[in-house]
């Protein structure tokens, strides 16, 4: 199993250098790195892709409307196209899935892709594999993990992360016991106020699609673009796509062992 | 060459993602065999339990039980295959590059040759099993705990409670 390597994104690594390049641009309490939608209008739309099972429904609906609450955006939910279970991403909105996952230890996660400091697209996964059992088949449960992705997607990063002191009353409070964390707090409308009224952006990353993508399930080498540099006595390799209008998408591949090229990572938008 | 350009950028240094000195390991371990080799041979229940293929990372993994509890161990081609992996993982554990997960308990990353292994729990008697062969962890935090387990704050420094 060790010598099989699967196709990942890049996107973290991509991310970790652009987040060097471009440091946070606020001093918020819990930005998450200063990531955020790159919008025009102070108050933007940002759609909620609906991949989840009819459970999941009400959760979805209810924190829509909570983070819509906000001040600086507006979410709106809108029929999902993807596979739940693989929940790829689509360009300018957040898909959110539901499936069983797997026992991977986490209830919930979010995923973004940047361009620079700017979200370009989210995923969050709810882990029905948990949410199955009797302990967190509850509404509680699922109203701080629903809530608590959406936010990351947004930009939010967590206001507290020690499990087992009181709650803070935010959905963006690690606890063990949700109760009274299930929406978000004044505190987390104040950030999302720092984070996208403190200055504007000449482009949008909402609601865009970037056409390249389309059609392209980067499955080979021939979708990969120009072989940029090989690494390792030839045994890691880095293509290079270009997108257009600035966005670049890398494969990094990681040869193998017993000689079969199998890609190591995927790749990410960026500017 | 990704790590090392992500640490010349400045966001974190390479040291805060090593393994720290406090505590070596009692004996060289740089593989999936050789840690459970090891951890049997002093005395701990593992168990197999199958495979884990987590999205954010760049390898599949293997789940096992240890002493009960849950442990991934994730192996990589190479050394610097973990180190580039690791430097994407918060101190405090909350995230690896732009994934959130949102944990079931405190989790420990621990990393040790090709090896990169995730603990989620606060169970000291696994903690120190993997502590004892892996080294403290460079990221993570204990329960209750307001720092990373490597004594930096987590991402909530500066939190209005």
């Amino acid at each position: 199993m060790f010598t099989t390597f699967h196709r990942r994104s890049l996107a973290v690594l991509l991310a970790g250098l652009a987040f060097a390049a471009f440091p946070a641009l606020t001093s918020a309490t819990h930005s998450w790195g200063g990531y955020h939608w790159a919008r025009t209008v102070t108050e933007f739309p940002l759609k909620l892709g609906d991949n989840v099972s009819n459970t999941w429904d009400p959760y979805l609906a209810t924190a829509s409307t909570d983070w819509s609450f906000s001040e600086v955006l507006n979410t709106s939910i809108v029929t999902g196209t993807k596979d739940p279970k693989r929940c790829q991403p689509t360009s300018g909105r957040v898909e959110v899935c539901s499936a069983t996952y797997g026992n991977k230890g986490w209830l919930g996660l979010a995923q973004i892709w940047l361009s620079g400091p700017h979200i370009t697209q989210g995923t969050v996964k709810l882990n029905d594999t948990y949410f199955n059992t009797t302990r967190y088949n509850t509404p509680a449960w699922r109203r701080l993990v629903m809530c608590q992705e959406i936010g990351h997607t947004l930009g939010l990063d967590h206001q507290d992360e020690n499990f087992t002191n009181a709650n803070v009353g935010t959905c963006t409070d690690y606890t063990n016991n949700p109760a009274g964390n299930e929406h978000p707090n004044q505190h987390d409308y104040d950030q999302l106020v720092t984070i996208y009224n403190n200055h504007t952006d000449s482009t949008t990353t909402v609601g865009q699609t970037a056409a390249a993508l389309a059609g392209n399930d980067f499955e080979t080498p021939a979708q990969w673009g120009k072989l940029v540099r090989l690494t390792n006595n030839g045994r890691t390799a880095l293509f290079e796509l270009d997108l257009g209008r600035g966005h670049k998408l890398f494969t990094f591949v990681i040869l193998a062992e017993g000689g079969k090229l199998g890609p190591f990572m995927g790749g990410d938008i960026r500017q | 060459m990704l790590a090392a350009g992500f640490t010349a950028c400045g966001e974190k240094s390479a040291s805060s993602h090593q393994p720290q000195q406090g505590k070596s390991p009692a004996a060289p371990v740089t593989d999936f065999a050789g840690l459970i080799a090891n951890l049997r041979a002093a005395g701990a229940r593992v168990e197999p339990k199958g495979e884990v293929d987590q999205p954010f990372f760049a390898v599949a993994g293997r789940l096992v039980k240890v002493h009960g509890e849950e442990v991934q161990v994730f192996q990589y081609p190479h050394a610097a295959a973990a180190d580039a992996q690791a430097a994407l993982v918060s101190p405090d554990g909350s995230a690896v590059g732009t994934s959130k997960p949102l944990w079931l308990g405190p989790p420990h990353f621990f990393k040790q040759g090709k090896l990169l292994v995730l603990y989620i729990g606060d169970n000291d008697k696994v903690l120190q099993a993997l502590e004892t062969f892996l080294g403290q962890p460079f990221a993570g935090r204990h329960q209750g705990s307001m720092h990373g387990a490597n004594g930096n704050r987590g991402s909530d420094q500066g939190t209005q409670r």
